[in-house]
């Protein structure tokens, strides 16, 4: 600043040429990029990758038991897409375990400056990271729906229907339900930073809290496991069938809860020193 | 340009930066030194939008963190060693940021080189040495080519060869006109790298200075006398004891009798020309005068044992000794 400051530097035997340093302009929104970080993120690194093989593996070996049993127990006949939407139940979790990584694994590795470094908004970060896998899951639900659906087709052998229009709309279905919850498990993960913690919060409210309210049974405990995410989900996903309410209001309940997590992660992340 | 305004941290009960104002300058290599626990990191992540202040303002070219559209052009920061990327291989994902340009490929395999990674750009960054997570570390910095770099101890973990090349970029990266603000534990490597100092003790500003200006405002800026007469010594002694001309205006030479020579003095608070020109008026026949070279460590060493002292008397420029500084080291003290 005054001159005698630069004689440190005149001492090091460098040239100090200051001048403005600009760099060049950029074009396109912020959030592209931030969403195109995030994305060389998750296919550069492994777990993605296990997470989506499992859970293809999953749902082909569980809608193969589904049609499997429907046929030897001589069930009704029902739509060939019901199988794979009941895969849901389990292989939600592959998707649960994806989304939660992509922000765990970066507190574990303390990660997450870089990526506050690189996109410093707040919910931009988030967004970023909820659509991308939100995209992801989508593809995989969709994938893994239909190869669910093939596989159920085969074991059902005629104790299944089949109605082009409504096996896409399922199969579309499970990749919007998939979508939903990798946004939610963001919002969860970004609440509590550890896997652990999340996965807490998810499969009670996923799993364990929908097991021990139909369990026991009973009009009130049913009625509750009515409004949680998953029965929100499964009731979108068969178009209606089996709640309350019907498939548009199953969407706005299954947003709520996205939303909710959404929402409480973001504040947490804004509000939280990284 | 890094300006800080009132920065404040508390942690609970704890303070951790307390009240810092101060601008990182342009076209030079600031240091940022303070024992541990003083507030370095915290106040380098509070500049870089990572921790939020309690009080106070972080602003780079006069605006938050935050609020730069691109801050990977604006600001590379190194934070701890293994803290950046983790994941994936150099050579693919160096660049995990916004703003893809289409010079970004090439730009990156530039960035492997400078950093002389470009051998293991192809290796999985978890396999990386320290040594090596810097220098990933420091490609990752400069990748958006931005106009100040923030680096908290990057010669952590490199070998003499590393921390050579650390200090020639760094220098060079403030020669190009760009602002390096840098902190460490290395004091000899932070003399030589380093224009300008910042120093904090406890969360508090003890010194803002040019390098140059701490070195000689230090209590051991000293310089070395021998006077081969005892009865001459014994004048000058007097002589500088009574003369108040001095640059440290009404503050009296300390004179101190060399221990390691029965023919010398040291002394403090006049240079070696007015002890010249003293010594001239006097007729004293000098064998040596010689400055006292003083090391960066020294001067911080004095700085942060009086921290409590100083807290409000260096703000801005390092003064000289204090009347009472006591120097346990040097046996006789006359005045």
């Amino acid at each position: 600043m005054t001159a005698h400051e630069t004689t440190g530097a005149a001492a090091h035997g460098t040239v100090v040429t200051p001048g403005p340093h600009t760099p060049a302009p950029l074009s396109g929104h912020p959030f592209g990029g931030a969403a195109s970080a995030e994305w060389t993120k998750l296919r550069s690194v492994r777990f993605p990758y296990i997470c989506l093989a499992a859970g293809l593996i999953a749902t082909g070996v569980f809608t193969f038991y589904y049609g499997s049993i429907a046929r030897i127990n001589d069930h009704s006949v029902q739509p060939v897409g019901h199988a794979a939407i009941s895969s849901t139940v389990l292989v939600q979790f592959a998707v649960v375990v994806l989304a939660m990584l992509t922000v765990t694994s970066e507190y574990t590795t303390a990660s997450i400056s870089s990526s506050l470094l690189w996109v410093p908004v707040r919910h931009r970060v988030q967004s970023a990271k909820a659509l991308v896998t939100a995209l992801l899951s989508f593809t995989a639900g969709t994938v893994s729906a239909a190869t669910g659906t093939a596989v159920a087709w085969g074991s059902f052998s005629g104790h299944a229907s089949f109605d082009a229009g409504e096996t896409v709309g399922q199969t579309l279905a499970v990749g919007v339900y998939y979508a939903l919850i990798a946004v939610m498990t963001v919002g969860v993960s970004f609440a509590t930073r550890h896997a652990a913690g999340a996965l807490t919060v998810l499969l009670t409210l996923l799993w364990a809290l929908p097991s021990m309210l139909v369990g026991p049974g009973g009009p009130a405990l049913l009625a509750i496991n009515d409004w949680l995410p998953h029965s929100a989900g499964d009731t979108f996903m068969r178009g209606g069938a089996g709640a309350p309410y019907g498939a548009t209001t199953a969407v706005f309940v299954l947003l709520a809860w996205v939303l909710a997590a959404h929402v409480t992660g973001l504040l947490l992340l804004r509000r939280r020193d990284a | 340009m890094i300006t800080l305004r009132g920065l404040s941290k508390r942690y609970g009960e704890t303070v951790a930066v307390k009240d810092l104002t101060l601008d990182v300058g342009e076209g030079k290599v600031t240091g940022f030194l303070g024992p541990n626990g003083a507030g370095k990191s915290t106040t380098m992540r509070m500049i870089l939008g990572l921790d939020h202040p309690s009080r106070g303002r972080a602003l780079i070219n006069g605006r938050p963190y935050a609020a730069l559209r691109h801050p990977v052009r604006e600001v590379g920061a190194l934070l701890d060693a293994k803290r950046c990327t983790r994941r994936g291989r150099p050579a693919t994902t160096c660049s995990p940021r916004p703003a893809a340009t289409a010079s970004r490929r090439r730009r990156r395999g530039r960035g492997a080189e400078t950093v002389g990674l470009a051998k293991a750009a192809r290796r999985r960054a978890g396999t990386y040495s320290l040594g090596m997570s810097q220098r990933l570390g420091v490609a990752g910095a400069l990748l958006g080519d931005p106009a100040a770099l923030i680096f908290d101890e990057p010669v952590n973990g490199l070998d003499p060869d590393g921390v050579r090349w650390m200090r020639d970029l760094v220098r060079a990266q403030a020669a190009q006109g760009r602002t390096v603000f840098l902190s460490s534990h290395l004091m000899s490597e932070m003399q030589l790298t380093a224009d300008h100092l910042v120093i904090i003790g406890r969360g508090e500003l003890l010194a803002d200075t040019s390098m140059a200006d701490f070195l000689a405002g230090s209590s051991r800026a000293t310089v070395r006398v021998r006077v081969p007469d005892p009865q001459e010594r014994a004048v000058l002694v007097r002589r500088l004891a009574a003369d108040h001309s001095g640059t440290a205006g009404a503050a009296p030479a300390t004179v101190t009798v060399d221990a390691a020579d029965r023919d010398g003095i040291v002394v403090t608070g006049r240079t070696a020309r007015q002890i010249g020109d003293l010594a001239h008026q006097c007729g004293v026949r000098l064998h040596q005068l010689s400055d006292v070279h003083v090391s960066l460590e020294q001067a911080y060493m004095d700085l942060t044992a009086h921290s409590v002292e100083y807290a409000t008397g260096v703000r801005h420029e390092a003064g000289p000794a204090p009347h009472g500084a006591h120097h346990p080291h040097r046996r006789e003290e006359t005045r």
